[in-house]
This record gives structure tokens, C-alpha cells and sequence, in this order.
């Protein structure tokens, strides 16, 4: 019998415990806390995927332990299906957050009188401008916040050839060491 | 009126004659017709660098910040008048600006090159671009061979 079921591959979150009976009851004891995913895919021993199973909502709580299956012994077998158990169309559950540069995220515009804010895009050794593999801005940001600290600098607020030594000691919003490219610096 | 900001350095004087001062600049803007919607005092400190005004060294500041509503053809009066100031040390104007839109593309940007709008289009701008560092013999050229060794 080459359909038997051997292989429940479950989303890495789940702890599993299966095991196979003759109707192909499969009873899981998950560790419902670390569910993330509400999805059970099982496969065969070829390796082909028989069913996947999305349970009907994604909190933990009302996840049902038991799973009845049916194998395709043949084409001719009538599938048991039930309601609850059917897949659910459903968006990319592993699709990632979209990036957001730290001005656009806080919502934070750059003006040339906020000059603390802007030191921070400021070399403590030589008073430039980091650029924008450094800072990890967006391009239009990065923009403003370069001619903002032109501005600064020209209505003397801030300095050309360095960073104002009362702002050194400020948090860092980024590391000039690891930038996204590589500089020949 | 579209509007501006002023920004004014100021150099360090007693109370009374900074208030002076500032009377003064003010009416310079309502002479000519504009109006100020805002004035902001960002403090008495040390500038970064000194600067030299009317003969003089200053190495502290006022700073001072009008936000104004003035005409266009006023401005330059505006700032030539400053400029006469003994007691103006430095002086810019810069447009005020209303914050745009707030979309970020960082995702966008950080995407391999190939799937870079910017980088795909370029790539279709050089296709459609002649190569002119390669040269290629044209043999209906009047000679019958290849005149250079092969």
C-alpha cells in the first residue's frame, strides 16, 4: 500500500505527536501556545501533498485536535469531507511587514531648527552629512534631511566641520560601521 | 503672499535694546505691506563658528525666527535693509514649507537591483542605445578586404 500516510508535515511551530490508524484519524497534541501558522499540510510517503488543512480561525483556543482524513486509494473512492476541516482561501500568511525608514515611521519631517535632531546624521569626527547607505533613510527623506542641515548649517545653528559636542552623547539611530552597502571608506 | 521664514541672528545685547531691535525689524516687514504670522526666540547661544558683522567678531548670538506673509518683490528690499543693521549679524530667508506626501519607498529601494523601477528602465534606455566603443567593419566600404590584421 503505497498511500499510507506516514508524514504529517506541520509548520514548524507546531509540536506534533500524530499518529496513523486504519482510518486515518490523525490526533495531534500541539502546544497551542506556539501556533502561528493555522495551517497542516500532509503529505505521503512519495512525498506528494494529499491535503492541507487551515483550521477555521487563527486563535489558538478554538483549534480542534482531531483531523479525519481520507487516502486516494483510488480515483473511484468517494472523498469524506466535512465542513470545518475544508482549506479557506487565505492571504500570504508569511508575507513580510513593509519597511518603513525611522522619519517616515515616527512621521517626523526635518526642519532646519530642529538641529539636534538633525546632528544625528552627523560624522562626530568630520560634520558630514552621512549618507544614505549609512543612515537607512528613504530617498526623499534623506533628501530633506540633507538640505535641512545645509540650511542649519548656514544660519549657523549647527556646524560644518563638526557635530556639537552637548549632542554626543546622543542615541544613535544607525551604525556608520554597518552600512547597507559597502563604502571604500 | 506666499509665506517665509526669516531666520535672524542678532547680536548679543541688553533686554531694552533687543526688544528695540526687534521693533525695528518688524516694521520693516509691516512697511511693506506684509504681515508676520509668527515670531520665535530660539535663545541667546554660542555660535559654531564666529562670524564677522559691521567690523565686529561675534561668537554669540540671539536667534531669532520670523515667520512672515510678504510679497515676493519684497523680500530682497526686506533683506537689504537687514543687511544695513548693525545689529543684525546674519540673516536667510527660506520659503516655508507644508510638509507633501509622506509615502515612504524604502521598501522599494531596497529591493535587488534588477527589480528596481529605476535600474529596469535603464536597462530599456540602453537597449535602445547605440554601442559607440565598438566598432564594426563595414565591408561595402569601397575595399574588397578587411584592411587591419584580424
Amino acid at each position: 500500500m503505497s498511500q499510507i500516510i506516514t508524514k504529517v508535515t506541520v509548520t514548524k511551530f507546531w509540536r506534533e505527536t500524530a499518529r496513523t490508524h486504519k482510518h486515518f484519524l490523525f490526533q495531534y497534541e500541539c502546544n497551542f501556545e506556539k501556533m502561528k501558522r493555522n495551517t497542516i499540510t500532509i503529505s505521503t510517503r512519495v512525498g506528494t501533498t494529499v491535503a492541507t488543512y487551515v483550521t477555521d480561525c487563527g486563535v489558538a483556543g478554538c483549534v480542534p485536535n482531531t483531523y479525519r482524513t481520507t487516502t486516494r486509494f483510488s480515483s473511484t473512492d468517494t472523498k469524506l469531507t466535512s465542513s470545518n476541516d475544508e482549506p479557506v482561501p487565505m492571504s500570504n500568511p508569511y508575507k513580510k511587514e513593509r519597511r518603513q525608514c525611522i522619519l517616515c515611521k515616527l512621521k517626523i519631517k526635518p526642519d532646519y531648527k530642529n538641529y539636534r535632531l538633525l546632528s544625528q546624521f552627523q560624522s562626530p569626527y568630520t560634520g558630514r552629512i552621512y549618507g544614505r547607505h549609512i543612515t537607512g533613510l528613504c530617498k526623499s527623506k534623506q533628501e530633506q534631511v540633507e538640505t535641512e542641515i545645509r540650511k542649519a548649517q548656514n544660519c549657523a545653528y549647527m556646524p560644518y566641520y563638526y557635530k556639537d559636542k552637548t549632542f554626543l552623547k546622543d542615541p544613535k539611530l544607525f551604525d556608520p560601521e554597518n552600512p547597507i552597502r559597502s563604502h571604500r571608506f | 503672499m506666499p509665506t517665509y521664514e526669516v531666520a535672524l541672528m542678532l547680536r548679543s545685547m541688553p533686554k531694552p535694546e533687543l526688544k528695540t531691535t526687534l521693533k525695528r525689524i518688524s516694521h520693516a516687514i509691516f512697511d511693506r505691506g506684509g504681515i508676520i504670522r509668527n515670531i520665535e526666540n530660539l535663545g541667546h547661544r554660542p555660535m559654531p563658528y564666529k562670524t564677522t558683522a559691521h567690523g565686529l567678531v561675534h561668537r554669540e548670538a540671539n536667534y531669532f525666527v520670523f515667520k512672515i506673509d510678504t510679497a515676493t518683490k519684497a523680500v530682497s528690499d526686506l533683506k537689504e535693509e537687514y543687511s544695513r543693521d548693525v545689529d543684525v549679524i546674519r540673516q536667510r530667508v527660506f520659503k516655508s514649507e507644508e510638509s507633501g506626501s509622506n509615502h515612504c519607498t524604502l521598501e522599494e529601494e531596497l529591493l535587488p537591483p534588477a527589480y528596481r523601477d529605476e535600474v529596469k528602465k535603464m536597462i530599456e534606455v540602453g537597449k535602445t542605445q547605440v554601442n559607440r566603443f565598438t566598432y564594426k567593419f563595414k565591408y561595402n566600404s569601397g575595399l574588397d578586404y578587411y584592411p587591419f590584421q584580424k
